[in-house]
């Protein structure tokens, strides 16, 4: 299968690299609109032909795949330029922060029959696949609550969300630029809760120097299988991507960054005792993934990103028959649901 | 002459501008729209040009007047594909700008970490092999070498009079704690290969010769390296450091072969359990650790031998000028107060 890029930045690499080890899928055009930087990606991959003009690149490759990585309010005319042409489309989220248009994508997907995905790669990561495992399998009872976290100093010096030289694209989406952020927070909640019914979020500029509109966020959620707490900050140390999910038989903590999942169940002897073989259980598990995150990184490995080498090879299984769509249609427009109504109410408290 | 500098306000950038106004020349300075220049004192003697070479601002009218651009901006924070992206998109547009201007002289900064460390023997020179693993070099070299072909494309397609000059490591005020000593853990600073000569730069000294090789026709064309003329060991400047800036650092003393050995054990042992995937931290990359490390012998040669250039500042000037400000700590009394 013929694969296609548009958009060479730094995820662009990632989506790339995980193409590499795809066995017949070759890399077959990268598009920028930068020439140079087109050009660089395109040599760095391979010697592979570069366009600085989509429709030329879709005209001349008539690739079986595209994958779109450019800033997010591009994506919804790049996307339907490639279904056009009849590539099944896998885009980086948010893949629009327009309802409309995301039904309209999938109109477009269904009638000309293209897998049309948005990126929801942390869904693939090992301790989620396993926390998945845990649920279908019933080990651990049912969900009764998830909460999704995330810190990153994206408020301070040198962060490309606050160059005050040149402005990062999401600070134009509602959220600014939280929003490069909400649709994770929003798929991994789906994923355990289910699409959500109402929702309070707080929205809070804690740093008032901050070119940021906002800074930190809190957002409570009742959803159809359960409650999730979302919660986002600029300020918060050190750096954290937190899945915890609560059930009635266990409750487990997965962290994105590290492959690390802690788990505290009930067990059988004294029950004075339960605290100290789980305190002994979650320490070891937090040891594990300390070390398994250096040694990933030491060998080369995907670290964080190790998901969306998985989804991006379950994307071209399912482009060529052999399987389903690692995200299906419904999951994308109730996460973007999730992600619009966490929005609407921003700086409303 | 009229030169526009681009990163004006930069570490290099700032010396070049009162370099080039003492030698008479007028200077638009481009620096960037959040760029705080108070503290510079140009008042009217330099006119200045704002804007982001990524994006935003349109750069055409910047060239306009002008004779000759020197190219000193580069991308330096962030990772390896930020400093990458940031400083060839700005590059690119830059000398799009520049296509479109009447403006033919371009003398470009670009850096010792464009060469193959690894197959530089003996004396390093002009001509010494470039890096070609791009994987390898990191997003800071492979920025240059792409605003180094860039500009070679203005040559061919746009008759650019081009002079790349490329530094050693820069140093002076501001800049003292030089990567290509060794590694500091807390108050011991252990320096791999005392006797090795470090290609040093210093600032002052790159400025003068940035005009230099713009006011000489004989620099058109030409690749220079840049480094200061004295020979100096990686033991002495860490020592003057030391006894400069009247800290306590202990200075350890590590032969070069065993730093390299180790390096090579590393990667050895990197190779056998990842099966050549790993990925190590820069200093334990061959071509990284050498461009840093590698004893090897420097020289002005061809900067004295094409311009009649040599620095104006010998090392113990630089070392002046780069210290002159630090003072010995107050001697403290009993129960740890000051006297």
């Amino acid at each position: 299968m013929k694969a296609t890029i548009i958009g060479a930045g730094a995820i662009a690499r990632e989506h790339l690299a995980s193409l590499a080890d795809l066995p017949h899928v070759e890399i077959a055009g990268i598009c920028d609109l930068s020439p140079v930087m087109a050009e660089t990606t395109a040599r760095e991959f391979g010697g592979v032909p570069w366009f600085t003009d989509h429709r030329k690149m879709l005209d001349e490759v008539r690739p079986d795949a595209v994958h779109v990585t450019t800033p997010p309010q591009t994506h919804f005319r790049l996307a339907m330029d490639a279904l056009d042409a009849g590539a099944h489309v896998l885009v980086e989220k948010p893949i629009t922060h327009e309802h409309d248009e995301i039904a309209k994508l999938f109109e477009h997907a269904n009638s000309k029959g293209r897998v049309l995905i948005e990126d929801h790669n942390y869904m693939f990561n090992q301790p989620v696949q396993e926390l998945l495992r845990l649920v279908e399998t019933g080990e651990l009872g049912e969900v009764t609550h998830v909460e999704v976290a995330i810190a990153l100093g994206i408020a301070g010096d040198g962060s490309r969300y606050t160059d005050p030289n040149l402005p990062h694209p999401c600070l134009k989406l509602p959220g600014g630029a939280i929003a490069d952020f909400l649709t994770h927070l929003a798929y991994l909640a789906w994923l355990f809760v289910g699409p959500h019914r109402s929702l309070r979020t707080v929205w809070k500029k804690r740093d008032a120097t901050t070119t940021l509109p906002s800074d930190e966020v809190r957002a409570l959620v009742d959803a159809e299988r359960g409650t999730a707490l979302l919660s986002f900050s600029a300020h918060a140390q050190p750096d954290l991507f937190s899945l915890r999910v609560f059930g009635t038989k266990l409750r487990a903590q997965a962290s994105l960054f590290d492959p690390l999942l802690a788990i505290e169940r009930l067990r059988g002897g004294p029950r004075p005792l339960m605290p100290v073989a789980n305190g002994l259980a979650v320490a070891k598990a937090f040891g594990q993934g300390g070390l398994g995150g250096l040694w990933r990184k030491l060998s080369g490995r995907p670290m964080s990103y190790e998901g969306l080498f998985e989804l991006v090879a379950r994307f071209y299984s399912a482009a060529a028959g052999e399987g389903s769509t690692p995200v299906p249609q419904r999951q994308i427009e109730e996460v973007n649901r999730l992600v619009a109504d966490l929005t609407k109410e921003e700086f409303s408290f | 002459m009229k030169v526009l500098v681009t990163g004006a306000n930069g570490f290099l950038g700032r010396h070049v501008v009162a370099t080039l106004l003492a030698q008479g020349h007028e200077v638009r300075a481009l620096v960037r729209p959040a760029s705080n220049i108070e503290r510079l004192g140009w008042g009217s003697d330099v006119e200045v040009f704002r804007a982001d070479l990524r994006g935003g601002t349109d750069l055409a009218p910047a060239f306009e007047g002008v004779d000759a651009l020197v190219h000193l901006a580069t991308q330096m924070v962030g990772d390896d594909f930020t400093i990458l992206s940031g400083t060839l998109t700005g590059t690119e547009r830059l000398f799009t700008a520049m296509a479109g201007s009447d403006v033919k002289r371009l003398v470009l900064c670009s850096s010792f970490s464009v060469y193959d460390w690894t197959a530089v023997r003996g004396r390093h020179r002009e001509d010494s092999p470039l890096a070609t693993d791009t994987k390898s070099i990191g997003g800071y070299a492979v920025a240059k070498q792409g605003q180094e072909e860039l500009a070679r494309r203005g040559v061919a397609e746009h008759g650019w009079e081009l002079t790349i000059l490329r530094p050693g490591f820069i140093w002076g005020r501001g800049n003292e704690d030089l990567p290509c000593i060794g590694q500091r853990f807390g108050r011991w600073q252990v320096v791999f290969g005392p006797r090795r000569r470090l290609a040093l730069a210093h600032v002052e000294n790159c400025a003068s010769a940035f005009v230099a090789v713009l006011e000489n026709d004989a620099s058109k064309g030409e690749v220079f390296n840049l480094v200061d003329d004295d020979e100096v060991t990686a033991m002495r400047y860490a020592r003057d450091q030391r006894e400069r800036t009247h800290n306590t650092t202990t200075l350890v003393r590590l032969p070069y072969v065993v730093t390299r050995f180790f390096v090579s054990c590393v990667n050895f042992v990197s190779r056998i359990i990842f099966d050549g995937r790993g990925k190590l931290p820069s200093m334990f990359v061959p071509v990284r650790f050498e461009l840093r490390y590698k004893p090897l012998r420097f020289s002005n040669k061809k900067l004295l031998e094409k311009l009649g250039w040599r620095p104006p500042l010998n090392y113990d000037a630089c070392l002046d000028r780069t210290y002159a400000t630090a003072k010995a700590p107050k001697p403290k009394g009993r129960n740890g107060l000051a006297a």
